[in-house]
């Protein structure tokens, strides 16, 4: 056994509090084994762990009855039950959408035959991206916009950190923008209708 | 009926199986939030959202986990985020009692007392070491789980909880050394 009296150096609190936690180091328990003032330190560390983890005192019956009665009513009056993807995730389709019709076009632009040959004053127009990609990216934009305004100003308030952790560990069900086949759906129409699309994606209102 | 059922009923729409829910687990849930906020008024309120935060999420709860498992980290979340948002009433409850019968006053007076100075003690800790003392202490969570939670490093959780223990202590001195 170690002589105390030749300890010159002892643990710190935070390496003695590692040790009462997880009994984290060899050489702190052979320190222990020979110094009486760290065991008292650990002694204390362990006192405080212990009241840490020990029961509170228990509400009485009739505050938690009168808390399930507050929590049904609040159920009650509008909390109705609401997938996530409703609230939060409902723009992720249209968002796709607009992006899709952008990339789509922005792909296959050049592919596409002229229709008629552009007058001399559109010309330079045309060198730039089509009107209905700007009314796609325009559309996305302000979407985009308004779910940044439509946000909680504090986003703990209504869409706190707690939403993702959940997540994490017991995922919504296709929420992801991966889930949405939108692109293979639009590849599969005539082109005739590919157009229809696009043209009602650059001039729909979009309702937020 | 267990919860699995009572959860898929109230998935459904069925508002006395979540009734039944609560019933079952929220002295549970609350014991937690007292211990991590102080105040039993607090602790109750914050019991309340957990559950109404729960029913509003409950449809994207798949049963991967159990449902207090799920329940409880909705409700260490938000007390989490009314502490960091520095939502603090005055702590009329240590928070901390064990009920023994062969107490005699003057122990309970004295644990009472302690019980007191360590309430008070908690409120001075940042929230971070406040929530993890409660689910290391308390709920005995493995630090994995509590960093998942609180959004931090299993290393910084468990640090937290170091410094947490040795500033309870009342002697917090991290770099002194006995010569």
């Amino acid at each position: 056994m170690m002589d105390e009296t030749r300890i010159t150096e002892h643990p710190t609190e935070t390496a003695l509090a590692a040790w009462v936690d997880e009994r984290a180091g060899d050489d702190i328990a052979a320190h222990l084994a020979a110094c009486a003032g760290c065991r008292e330190r650990v002694a204390a560390l362990v006192d405080v762990v212990t009241a840490l983890g020990a029961e509170p005192a228990p509400p009485d019956a009739a505050a938690l009855a009168r808390n399930r009665a507050r929590i049904e009513g609040r159920i009650g009056a509008g909390h109705q039950l609401r997938p996530l993807r409703s609230r939060s995730f409902w723009w992720i389709p249209t968002a796709a959408a607009a992006a899709i019709a952008v990339l789509f076009l922005a792909r296959n632009g050049s592919e596409r035959p002229p229709a008629e040959p552009a007058p001399a004053t559109e010309s330079a127009a045309l060198q730039g991206p089509l009107p209905v990609v700007v009314a796609a990216e325009e559309a996305a934009e302000e979407a985009a916009t308004l779910v940044q305004a439509d946000l909680p100003a504090d986003p703990g308030a209504e869409m706190t950190d707690v939403d993702l952790t959940v997540l994490e560990s017991d995922p919504l069900p296709g929420a992801g923008i991966a889930d949405f086949d939108l692109v293979e759906d639009f590849e599969g129409l005539a082109p005739d209708d590919q157009e229809a699309v696009l043209m009602e994606l650059a001039t729909a209102d979009f309702e937020l | 009926m267990d919860d699995v059922r009572l959860v898929e009923r109230a998935q459904a729409g069925d508002a006395s199986a979540y009734g039944e829910l609560v019933e079952r687990h929220q002295a549970r849930i609350y014991a937690t939030l007292v211990k991590i906020v102080g105040d039993p008024d607090q602790a109750l309120d914050l019991t309340q959202d957990a559950f109404v935060r729960a029913w509003e999420q409950l449809t994207s709860f798949e049963g991967r986990s159990a449902f207090t498992t799920w329940l409880y980290r909705i409700a260490v979340r938000l007390a989490y985020d009314e502490l960091t948002r520095g939502r603090r009433r005055q702590s009329l409850e240590p928070g901390i009692a064990v009920v023994d019968p062969a107490e005699t006053p003057d122990a309970r007076a004295e644990r009472k007392a302690a019980a007191a100075e360590l309430r008070a003690r908690i409120e001075e800790l940042p929230p971070l070491q406040r929530a993890v003392v409660t689910m290391r202490a308390y709920d005995e969570l493995p630090y994995r789980e509590i960093a998942e939670i609180l959004g931090t490093t299993e290393n910084s959780a468990r640090v937290s909880f170091h410094h947490a223990i040795t500033r309870l202590r009342g002697e917090y001195a991290e770099e002194s050394r006995i010569g």
